[in-house]
């Protein structure tokens, strides 16, 4: 089924084949349904918030030009749709300070962390990442879960690959100063253990 | 990049290694393209008439109101002199014109056979250019 390139579809929906857009649809909706969970933190909110971007996708496809991929180009959709939501929605988000790590502390937190049960380390991961400020959430999952590189990040989030990069930096700090505090006790265990 | 970057970097790694991405309900699709199809099916504006029904029920009055106005008023008040010489001139223009009898039917039968062919020529190009 994804040997067929988008562009193909894309040209059979412009000549009036309006079915067609479901392939389309099915092929990327769990990146923009996670993307846009990512960004408002709601399942229910972020179901319409996907709904509205694949809207909006459909209605300005003639726009599409094949400049970039088909998938930076609805990424960046999904972005802005995300953010005029919490804009309309005014949405405070969370401010995380970044904290100092030495070395040895973030060996034994990934000890701590690979001590954990599947599913106990899974929903740990999952509490970290609610936690997360929306942006930098948004641009892991699009750093970890698709082979985007930092220039289309960068198209995607309206910054330049080197912004994208220290933002980047940022939000790995942030997600483990968050995890430290998640795994405060495990964390003294492991110290402890380790005496 | 110092150390405890690198470090951190890689346990980010296998954090998000851990990450799943979500799905959205099981009939997402289904739902978004039944809203699309809806909204495709409005773009495709209805058969709108070139003259609309208002405007013909105001021909239609205007027509009527001329007529009533004939029949009641034009009849009984003949102050309209001023087109009576031309009118007479045009009667009596084409008296010189004699047509026979047949030469008549034959005029006549002309635009009966043109609206059958009408008909008969709609009919065809229908069939032919049918989907």
């Amino acid at each position: 089924m994804s040997t067929i390139p988008d562009q193909h579809y894309i040209d059979r929906i412009l000549h009036g084949e309006t079915n067609l857009f479901a392939v389309l649809v099915d092929r990327y909706k769990d990146m923009i349904f996670t993307l846009s969970l990512k960004m408002i933190k709601n399942r229910e909110e972020a179901e319409e918030a996907a709904q509205d971007t694949f809207i909006k996708v459909y209605n300005s496809l003639s726009k599409f030009k094949g400049d970039s991929k088909f998938s930076t180009w609805i990424y960046k959709i999904s972005y802005n749709n995300c953010l005029d939501r919490l804009k309309k929605n005014k949405k405070e988000d969370f401010n995380i300070s970044i904290d100092e790590f030495s070395s040895h502390l973030v060996k034994t937190m990934d000890n701590a962390l690979s001590a954990l049960e599947e599913k106990e380390r899974k929903q740990a991961i999952q509490n970290c990442l609610n936690l997360l400020p929306r942006e930098d959430n948004f641009l892991l999952t699009l750093f970890y879960f698709e082979d985007q590189n930092l220039e289309e990040i960068g198209k995607i989030m309206n910054l330049n690959a080197n912004n994208i990069k220290v933002k980047l930096f940022r939000s790995r700090q942030k997600l483990a100063t968050i995890l430290k505090k998640q795994l405060e006790p495990e964390i003294i265990e492991c110290y402890e253990r380790g005496r | 990049m110092k150390e405890e970057d690198k470090n951190i970097e890689n346990l980010i790694e296998k954090m998000m290694a851990d990450d799943t991405l979500q799905s959205p309900s099981a009939d997402f699709t289904s739902n978004l393209m039944s809203q699309i199809l809806v909204a495709e099916k409005a773009k495709i504006k209805p058969y709108k008439p070139l003259i609309s029904i208002s405007t013909w029920i105001f021909i239609g009055v205007a027509l009527a109101l001329l007529i009533a106005y004939n029949v009641f008023f034009a009849g009984t008040q003949n102050n309209l002199e001023i087109g009576k010489s031309y009118t007479d001139k045009i009667s009596t223009v084409f008296s010189g014109i004699h047509i026979s009898k047949t030469l008549l039917y034959a005029i006549l039968i002309v635009p009966f056979m043109v609206l059958i062919q009408i008909g008969v020529l709609k009919n065809y190009f229908d069939k032919k250019y049918q989907l």
